[in-house]
């Protein structure tokens, strides 16, 4: 099971195979919730949107519908829409500046600094556009190729070579002007 | 973490802040995967219906749509957004055109989409370019003219004088398509034109009018038919002598733009000068025109007698009484005869000569003439 593809997972999944979802929760639950929360920044908010890509996954299987081949790109995709919806309903908040988003150091000043460059970060990447905030996301932090990317989208790899220029230009712009 | 080379250093420096994130709580992830658990749990397998559900089929037509990388595409090409933009603004333009034009078609001269029936009218004779099928055209627009003045008299309405020149264009229009046929197609058209016309004169003989605005207008749209039909006779008879009538009448119109001197009175329909005939040929005797006209002149071919009031008129001879002086330009003037102060010698050509004056005459004394 460790080794299927995710094609042979998905076909399983389909089945409701408990362990085969079992098994996709455990491969991707980790890395939606740090999705989740690089982009809004609040552990709750992040677990429930997890929570609800997953269960959004559930209810597409049970409808017949649901991913046919990229899984993973599946799921981040809908955990974006669930970000995006969740800010068309309330604009970003500023950064709560005790939500720990950097493990406790032992140095007091070197954590007041990385504090300092978090915020700034997270402000700049605030002022992005979602699509650009996703795609410096997904293949700075996450390590994504172009074309997976893309896969994600729902756009060509042009495009998101675009989105990635123009994202890149802003973050230079905002943080080394 | 990895660096990225595809951004400045020190940016990367920054991106990579981003790594740094608080760690998860393990108890809030692990009761997270229990629900899903017994969310998928609750979840039976259901082996796919025989007739798709309504999401798929949504879904379906959806990748379908897709396919044809129309909807596929969040950031669209600005020039689809132009083409359809285009696509339909002529769509709605010439299909509401065509709507209004085709509406237009039954308007009487009082509605508001009358412009656009004439104006179509005039397109179609415009792009038509049989010349058969150009006057046909011709001749079905007049006898729509005259079907609304017709229709306008009848309901007692007076008709506006734009539609009545138009009607005169018109008439002249077919005149001039049919002159400029050749001859053994020029026969049969004026023909069409002559019983047209004739109708036409009955129609309008035939409405029961009370308004006397209105009889004054059947009056003269009567006279614009007889002068048609008397112009269509004579394209039977001598298409020629027609052609000519009309190239004059054209000069003569030109004439009349180019001086500018004549201003239409458009209640009466007549010039300032009070000539009536503003467009067409004067008929003879009606005093206009270049005819023999009212005049009471009988010299027409030949000279005036002297003293008959008609020729050359008063000249500036101040010799009426007397004999001119000699050399003053007047009377008998200056001739080659030599023989001013005596008497011219026989045979000189001068005199009263030999003649035949032998028997009547008796010859001078010592004149050496003996009887």
């Amino acid at each position: 099971m460790n080794d299927l593809p995710d094609e042979a997972l998905l076909r399983l999944a389909r089945c409701f195979d408990q362990t085969a979802l079992a098994k996709v929760y455990d491969l991707y639950n980790n890395g939606i919730y740090y999705y989740a929360m690089r982009l809004l920044g609040d552990p709750s908010l992040a677990e429930d949107c997890a929570a609800e890509t997953f269960s959004r996954l559930l209810r597409a299987l049970r409808n017949g519908g649901g991913p046919t081949d990229n899984l993973k790109a599946y799921l981040y995709r809908s955990a974006h829409n669930w970000i995006t919806d969740y800010y068309r309903q309330i604009p970003p908040l500023p950064l709560d500046p005790d939500c720990n988003l950097v493990q406790p150091d032992s140095d007091p000043c070197q954590l007041a600094e990385q504090n300092l460059i978090q915020e700034r970060v997270h402000a700049a990447m605030r002022l992005l556009t979602p699509e650009q905030r996703q795609v410096i996301d997904l293949r700075f932090v996450e390590g994504w190729e172009l074309d997976e990317i893309a896969i994600c989208l729902l756009k060509p790899v042009g495009a998101v070579k675009a989105l990635q220029h123009r994202a890149v230009a802003a973050l230079q712009k905002m943080l080394l002007e | 973490m990895k660096s990225n080379p595809e951004v400045d250093p020190k940016l990367d420096a920054y991106i990579q802040a981003l790594h740094r994130t608080a760690p998860r709580n393990p108890q809030l992830a692990a009761r997270a995967r229990e629900k899903f658990l017994a969310e998928a749990a609750q979840i039976t397998y259901r082996a796919p219906s025989v007739s798709i559900s309504m999401l798929s089929r949504l879904d379906k037509w959806m990748a379908t749509l897709k396919s044809f990388r129309l909807v596929n595409q969040k950031e669209r090409n600005p020039m689809f957004n132009l083409f359809i933009t285009v696509l339909l603004v002529l769509g709605a333009v010439l299909g509401g055109g065509a709507t209004t034009v085709a509406a237009a078609q039954t308007a009487q001269p009082d509605q508001t989409l009358y412009p656009v029936k004439t104006w179509s009218e005039d397109l179609r004779l415009g792009w038509e370019t049989d010349p058969q099928a150009k006057f046909d055209l011709a001749l079905k627009f007049t006898v729509r003219r005259a079907e609304e003045i017709k229709t306008m008299l009848a309901a007692g309405g007076i008709v506006p004088e734009p539609v009545l020149a138009r009607f005169e264009n018109q008439q002249q229009q077919e005149l001039q398509m049919a002159a400029g046929m050749p001859d053994d197609l020029a026969k049969p058209a004026f023909e069409q034109v002559h019983n047209q016309s004739r109708q036409q004169v009955q129609v309008m003989q035939q409405l029961q009018l009370d308004n006397p605005a209105c009889e004054q207008i059947r009056a003269r749209v009567q006279t614009m038919l007889q002068v048609q039909v008397r112009a269509s006779e004579t394209g039977i008879e001598n298409p020629d002598l027609l052609r000519d009538q009309l190239r004059l009448r054209d000069r003569d119109k030109i004439h009349q733009n180019t001086t500018g001197a004549e201003t239409i009175d458009v209640e009466t329909g007549t010039t300032a000068n009070g000539n009536p005939w503003t467009t067409g040929t004067p008929t003879p005797g009606s005093g206009y025109g270049p005819g023999p006209g009212g005049s009471q002149n009988p010299w027409t071919d030949v000279t005036p007698t002297p003293g008959s009031g008609y020729g050359s008129g008063e000249s500036q001879n101040p010799w009426t009484d007397e004999t001119p002086v000699p050399g003053s330009g007047y009377g008998l003037g200056e001739s080659q005869n030599p023989w001013t102060d005596e008497t011219p010698v026989p045979g000189s050509g001068y005199g009263p000569g030999s003649g035949d004056c032998t028997s009547n005459c008796a010859p001078a004394p010592n004149s050496g003439n003996k009887p």
